[in-house]
């Protein structure tokens, strides 16, 4: 109702609620003031609700999105229902052990030597309450693709000493060897079949704080058959692969060796292996206990001896070295670095021995010559470099751009800067604040495009 | 030639489909809008959502999920949406409007319901009614034992729920010993901002009590893994282990009293509800829920989600009906629920894809403001946490996850939310902090700036987006209508009046063929002569458009059309309409 002050009618935009409105709660009500601006009315608009009835061309118009809705709903329903059920409380209940220190999780493998492998991993990270740890890993393509492994550690607890033994079995009854070495055509391959099996054992110790020193050694048989006597392409292999020491039929190695790795990196934070996917222990291992290493660098030596028990056809000397170098780019927060490794491999025959075709260097890997065939190119040596630039795009992600350089070789005086094979690609790296998790990268190359998942940092 | 030609002809049919379909979007979004500004009926004041309803089912938040659908499919869903995408393309041409909130009335303004109350900025509370904000009780009685009826002992905020010698219930928060004072206090400080704003919220009190006090109940309960089970002391001591104790052994705690009626679990920002018949309008466009982004913004609370809402099935003047509460005040200002706040909080969204997009693209050279090390570089009070004005972006500001109704908000939608902030005088935001009882001065006084320079942001910022003119008041004497207005710049010591000016004119709506050119005027009150005005229909409908000058410049360049009709010499604000 409007009303006159002293001569002026006055009235206020702010419109003032109804204070006899039927059906309107005290408690809203704001005490009406002596003006107001509404009106009588026999219907008056607030005792009418807003209502909201969209045309059926607006409705039209939001069908791709209520499609898209739709099919959303299994999902939803799904995570209420793990979520109210508890589902993943009761499968970690199921898989693990109270403590959460040994159970059981899935392994998958994306890529590598088949397109897919899964399988079951059982682990114990405190076995016989002494602290040990045990991995035993399965992963399953089909009857005739399979590979179990174990990894057995005895951490250091304090001293400086640690051992650990590793092994597995795996059959693949169906593997490419590129044959012509660095400069071998794609097309210029054979397949073959191989069973193998193999332990490893390491006595690490711990010179410093950052040096570790290792003496390893091992044995190792392969059975190779079904090797083909065309290549691909239809030309007869021997002019390729002479069949004398190329490691066909049955060999058993035995291998002995000492390596050294120097820790020099500066990271943001270590792996603290809370999560379960990651393999990494309390033991001192270098390699994959760094969350975003921003400098430094790491150094990687080592040596073995080969020599086959059941021939005389296989004697070599096996030397490496690995060196990776972080610089964080000027200016930048120190998450933006550079990533430089450079990773050097020689077989050396001994005598008129010579080395057997899968004891041999390669390239072509998820964690070497990125965008090429898996095993691409096979030799007595092999040079890779590789550089990345690692920068941050969340609290926990990194992005990638990389790109690697390697060849393969016989002879030092084969190694040229023209017999490189180049690849490069992009991807990002996953991780909490204690774990790296996994990665997933596209590499190109002149010869292919490869998409990578991989539960390991490549370094 | 011919074939040229033909091709051309076909090329020009074909880039004319999208137009079309343009065309006839925008023309079936238009069709929604009403194409009077304004009423000759009453305004209405008042949306009558508290018919009484059958009890609705209880809900509960389904965090994960929600999670996940408002951070991916809900995006993709938005562009999926023709209507959105086409509005969005036509604002960009120029021809559509923004999706404006429907719960406004020709005002520009929202009326009351179960969701919202128009409070200070429409009736200015006192002092002490701000101080006291919702509490119409002190809260607990200290003064006698404690009952504890109920634990909870794990997640991010132990607590438990008490029972006081007067009957009433409270839930109780507890303050981390490395953040001393910190939740409480802005649990007591948000609430009252929010209750002055109109919103309805519990009533939060803090509470100061020796632990001997309080005696578990014998049917008192407490989850464990998921399981209930009979609460001990054991229980109890646990909880208050990990809480902050004053040095006489008594602990602060910020007490939370149960709200009347059955409560049903939380309203989403989003949608209706299937079981209340009136709940009407979706959620994510509603007025005060669109708006609620800025008062959000202003005090960080950043974690305005479903779970921090609260219906409750309530009985009031014999109807039963859904009243719509904000809850869990606890996350605001420098503090998460989690203990401090980092930088990022209110920058970006736990998960966004738009500043990963931006690393990835820049090769993480762009280096977010907030994510480098001098970000952190504030006076540290254990107490305040982190709470900052200088990286604070009004138009930036983001919850941690994605709020639809916060994401709808047009430029109107947000200055509505701006005058509710700075309704807010210094004395009376003084007077609120006040009520946290910081035992720092010098913590108090750090907050109460903070407040302050974030409170003038956004006034700054969205009072720049649609001219800041309210509060139309009329007048009518022998032939010269005054119209004066508030420029809400200028009561909130934005912009000097020594500098301001207001350009109008005035025209006749419905005949009169009466027009008054550009026209200046050095207050907030515009004299209309309207003598000449050919008053031959009933009644005079004028619409009097007013831009505003600083510093002889028309700013912000947008203009508020006020619309007044004149009936047997009475005068009266019949619509605003606001450019953004």
């Amino acid at each position: 109702m409007l009303a006159g002050t002293g001569g002026f009618l006055y009235s206020s935009a702010i419109a003032e609620p109804l204070t006899n409105c039927p059906g309107i709660p005290n408690e809203i009500i704001i005490q009406n003031t002596a003006l107001g601006d509404t009106l009588p009315e026999p219907v008056h608009p607030d005792s009418v609700p807003y209502r909201v009835n969209p045309s059926f061309g607006r409705q039209l118009l939001k069908a791709p999105a209520t499609i898209l809705h739709t099919a959303t709903l299994p999902l939803k329903w799904s995570i209420i229902w793990v979520n109210e059920k508890q589902v993943l409380q009761k499968l970690s209940d199921f898989f693990l052990n109270e403590e959460g220190t040994a159970g059981f999780y899935p392994s998958i493998s994306v890529g590598g030597r088949t397109d897919f492998a899964g399988g079951i991993t059982y682990f114990n990270r405190n076995l016989f309450n002494s602290g040990h740890s045990l991995d035993l890993t399965t992963f399953f393509t089909n009857p005739q693709n399979y590979k179990l492994s174990f990894s057995y550690k005895i951490p250091p607890n304090g001293s400086r000493y640690q051992l650990d033994l590793r092994g597995n079995v795996r059959q693949n009854d169906d593997q490419d060897i590129f044959v012509g070495g660095n400069n071998g055509p794609e097309d210029l391959e054979v397949d073959y079949k191989i069973e193998q099996y193999n332990i490893q054992g390491d006595i690490g110790y711990l010179v410093q704080g950052n040096l570790l020193t290792t003496l390893t050694g091992g044995l190792s048989h392969a059975v190779v058959n079904d090797f083909s006597n065309f290549t691909e392409t239809g030309e007869p292999t021997e002019g390729y692969i002479n069949p004398v020491g190329f490691g066909f039929g049955s060999t058993t190695l035995a291998n002995t060796g000492v390596s050294a790795t120097l820790d020099l990196r500066n990271a943001d934070s270590k792996n603290r292996n809370s999560n379960l996917v990651s393999t990494v222990t309390s033991s001192y291992d270098f390699k994959q206990t760094k969350i975003r290493v921003y400098s430094g660098a790491l150094l990687d030596a080592g040596l073995s001896y080969y020599r086959s028990t059941n021939t005389t056809d296989y004697e070599f000397l096996y030397y490496f070295c690995d060196w990776q170098q972080f610089v964080p780019l000027p200016g930048l927060p120190n998450n933006r670095r550079l990533a430089f490794r450079a990773r050097f491999e020689k077989r050396y025959p001994l005598g008129d021995a010579s080395v057997p075709f899968f004891e041999q260097s390669v390239l072509g890997d998820a964690d070497n010559l990125r965008g090429y065939e898996q095993d691409r190119f096979r030799s007595l040596g092999s040079l890779l470099l590789t550089l990345e630039y690692r920068y941050p795009i969340w609290d926990t992600w990194d992005a990638v751009i990389f790109t690697d350089q390697g060849q393969v070789f016989n002879e030092f005086s084969q190694l040229g800067v023209n017999r490189f094979h180049g690849a490069y690609g992009t991807g990002l790296r996953f991780m909490t604040t204690s774990d790296f998790l996994f990665r997933i990268e596209v590499a190109f190359s002149k010869e292919e495009t490869q998409t990578i998942l991989s539960f390991n940092m490549n370094f | 030639m011919k074939s040229r030609s033909r091709n051309s002809v076909k090329f020009r049919l074909w880039l004319s489909y999208p137009l079309l379909l343009l065309g006839v979007a925008v023309a079936l979004l238009a069709g929604c809008s009403s194409s009077k500004p304004y009423t000759m009926g009453p305004v209405k004041t008042f949306d009558p959502d508290n018919k009484t309803i059958d009890e609705p089912t209880k809900t509960e938040e389904h965090f994960s999920w929600e999670t996940l659908y408002l951070s991916t499919f809900y995006q993709a869903e938005k562009p999926l949406d023709l209507g959105f995408t086409f509005r969005k393309i036509g604002q960009g041409l120029g021809i559509a409007r923004p999706d404006e909130a429907d719960n406004v009335n020709v005002l520009d303004e929202v009326p009351n319901s179960s969701w919202y109350t128009r409070r200070h900025y429409y009736k200015p509370m006192n002092i002490e009614a701000l101080k006291r904000g919702p509490n119409i009780m002190g809260g607990p009685d200290t003064s006698q034992p404690i009952t504890v009826i109920r634990g909870k002992s794990e997640g991010v905020t132990p607590g438990f729920t008490i029972r006081d010698a007067n009957d009433n219930t409270f839930l109780i928060k507890l303050d981390e010993p490395r953040v001393p004072e910190a939740k409480s206090s802005a649990e007591v400080i948000g609430t009252k901002i929010y209750y002055a704003a109109g919103y309805h919220t519990p009533q939060n009190s803090l509470a100061f009590f020796d632990p001997e006090q309080l005696v578990v109940g014998e049917n008192a309960v407490i989850t464990k893994n998921g399981v209930k089970q009979p609460m001990t002391q054991a229980d109890l001591d646990q909880i208050l282990e990990s809480s902050y104790k004053l040095d006489n052994g008594n602990i602060r705690v910020l007490a939370s009293k149960y709200v009347d009626g059955q409560p049903l679990g939380p309203w989403r920002f989003w949608g209706t509800r299937e079981d209340d018949p009136n709940d009407r309008i979706p959620h994510e466009d509603r007025r005060e829920l669109r708006g609620l982004r800025v008062l959000a913004s202003w005090l960080n609370d950043t974690d305005r989600r479903t779970a921090n809402t609260l219906a409750s099935y309530v009985e009031a003047n014999g109807n039963k009906y859904i009243r719509h509460y904000l809850l869990d005040m606890g996350s605001t200002l420098g503090t998460s629920s989690t203990g401090l706040r980092k930088t990022k909080r209110g920058q970006e969204y736990r998960y966004d894809p738009r500043y990963m997009a931006l690393s990835y693209i820049t090769l993480g050279l762009y280096i977010k403001p907030w994510a480098k090390p001098q970000a952190a570089n504030r006076p540290y009070y254990p107490s305040i946490g982190y709470f900052e004005a200088e990286l604070f972006e009004p138009d930036n500001w983001v919850t941690s996850y994605p709020n639809p109704a916060f994401e709808k908000a047009t430029a109107r939608d947000c200055f509505w939310g701006a005058k509710m902030v700075m309704a807010f005088s210094e004395k009376e935001i003084r007077a609120i902090v006040e009520t946290a009882q910081f035992s720092n001065p010098a913590a108090e006084e750090y907050l109460v700036q903070m407040l302050l320079k974030r409170q003038e942001k956004i006034g700054r910022y969205w009072f720049s987006k649609v001219n800041p003119l309210d509060k139309f008041k009329t007048t009518y004497k022998g032939g010269t209508l005054l119209v004066s207005f508030a420029d809400l710049a200028i009561e909130g010591n934005l912009f000097d009046s020594s500098e301001t000016s207001y350009r109008y004119t005035v025209r006749s709506e419905n005949g009169g063929n009466y027009k008054k050119g550009m026209m200046t005027s050095q207050e907030p009150a515009l004299t209309i002569d309207l003598s000449s005005l050919e008053w031959d229909t009933e009644p005079v409908i004028l619409k009097i458009s007013i831009k505003t000058l600083r510093n002889r410049k028309v700013f912000p360049d947008k203009k508020v059309d006020v619309y007044i009709t004149i009936e047997n010499d009475k005068p009266r604000v019949i619509g605003i309409e606001r450019e953004s």
